[in-house]
């Protein structure tokens, strides 16, 4: 008698040839896969095509000799190896270390100088909404206030220890010429010590050694 | 390893295995553990409170509780700089700062929400930034969306983020040659001397230096077709 689940005919092959072992949707799926790709294999992806092709090409130039300007690249990059911004990037990544605890500590405090203005300001529309004219007066004068007491007028009134750097002309940087077909690397290297001056510029107005 | 971290190894289940009946003194411990998570969590709540009303000295404690770990686990890594990242911890920070008046508490703490103001001053930093960077601002996005929905602790989220930074730099090292992701494992990322790399790849401290120039002019360029591509 035939079952939904079990046709006549299987259950007569299951008679004659035994249980067969379930076939996993996996190995299923792999095998259709591999019989549609025998009987009707269609053409690579354009951009797979390219990613291999690159591979490939990338495999000759891995063994390839070096060429001149590559050993002095190589040079320069051993010189600079451990300033050099990808290799920071990488290691940052890989591995961050935690903030200087210095300065994570000036960061906060002076993040926190604007509590006292802001909750200020907050408390201030409430009252003038309640008192109206009265309170506009003292708003006034809680502003005059405050800005007497700004972060940035206690910065610039606070001694610094250190000179700060001064604009300049970028003469100074370059020793030698550089090519002007790419000038990726010049403004780079502007960037970086401008970063540089900047950063300096406001740990010594913080006071930081 | 602290409380809640421990929790949370405690209780994470194990696929494939059974979770061992814990003994008395395990309970005990476990207890323990659970009070004192309790008694953390209800201690940053009174504190979020005190900093949306204002408190300066609840907002410093809460930022010097989770500060460092923004910069280390979500800032640093995906930056790729110490002075991108310290910019970065100082915007939070008065960020932070200037909208905790809209914080609402969760059960999770205030973490979940620091990272996400985090990420978001991240994500501006790296529009701004094409350069040698390894993220881009569509993959905070991502991880933003993702970690979103879920109530994970602050020590999860760090474990998290540590572990996609670290899956980020393999992820890369996959798109270039093995003879020069072997090259840039060895010298940068475990930090071995010239000798020792160009030794374990078999050539000389010379050619390895050309290998290690090439693998990062490689990198770099695969960092820039991603960039092409976002």
């Amino acid at each position: 008698m035939s079952s939904p689940s079990t046709p006549d005919w299987l259950a007569q092959l299951i008679a004659e040839e035994g249980e067969s072992k379930p076939v996993n949707v996996q190995e299923r799926n792999a095998l259709l896969c591999a019989l549609t790709a025998a009987e009707s294999p269609s053409d690579i992806a354009a951009e797979r095509h390219r990613q291999i092709l690159a591979q490939a090409l990338e495999s000759v130039e891995a063994f390839a000799p070096p060429t001149e300007q590559e050993l002095l690249q190589a040079a320069q990059l051993r010189a600079h190896f451990d300033s050099n911004p990808l290799v920071l990037a990488l290691r940052a990544t890989q591995d961050p270390s935690p903030p200087r605890p210095q300065l994570e500590r000036a960061l906060r405090q002076q993040a926190l100088q604007h509590v006292t203005h802001s909750h200020r300001a907050r408390s201030l529309r409430r009252i003038s909404t309640l008192w109206g004219a009265v309170a506009v007066a003292a708003a006034a004068a809680i502003v005059v206030l405050a800005k007497s007491n700004s972060p940035l007028e206690k910065f610039e009134a606070s001694p610094s220890s250190r000179p700060l750097a001064l604009s300049r002309s970028t003469d100074s940087l370059f020793t030698r010429s550089f090519d002007s077909t790419s000038a990726s690397g010049r403004i780079d290297k502007i960037a970086q010590v401008r970063a540089r001056d900047l950063r300096r510029n406001r740990y010594a107005i913080w006071g930081l050694p | 390893m602290n409380p809640a971290g421990a929790l949370a190894q405690t209780f994470s289940p194990r696929v494939g295995s059974r979770l061992p009946i814990p003994t008395r003194s395990e309970s005990c411990k476990v207890i323990a553990l659970l009070e004192l998570a309790e008694s953390s969590r209800i201690e940053e709540r009174a504190l979020c409170e005190q900093a949306r009303g204002g408190s300066r000295h609840a907002l410093g404690v809460l930022l010097e509780r989770h500060g460092p770990r923004l910069y280390r686990s979500v800032l640093l890594p995906r930056l790729g700089s110490v002075d991108a990242a310290e910019e970065a911890l100082s915007v939070t920070y008065t960020k932070v700062i200037e909208r905790f008046s809209q914080f609402e508490w969760q059960d999770v703490g205030v973490y979940p929400w620091l990272r996400m103001v985090a990420l978001r001053v991240a994500i501006d930093m790296l529009r701004l930034r094409k350069r040698e960077v390894l993220f881009e601002p569509s993959d905070l996005e991502r991880q933003m969306n993702h970690s979103g929905q879920s109530g994970a602790t602050p020590e999860e989220l760090e474990e998290h983020d540590l572990a996609a930074a670290k899956q980020r730099v393999a992820a890369l090292l996959d798109r270039v040659h093995p003879r020069y992701a072997s090259a840039i494992r060895l010298r940068v990322l475990e930090c071995r001397s010239r000798d020792e790399a160009a030794e374990q790849l078999g050539v000389t401290v010379a050619t390895f230096d050309v290998v290690l120039h090439r693998a990062l002019s490689a990198l770099r360029k695969v960092l820039s077709q991603t960039v092409e591509g976002a």
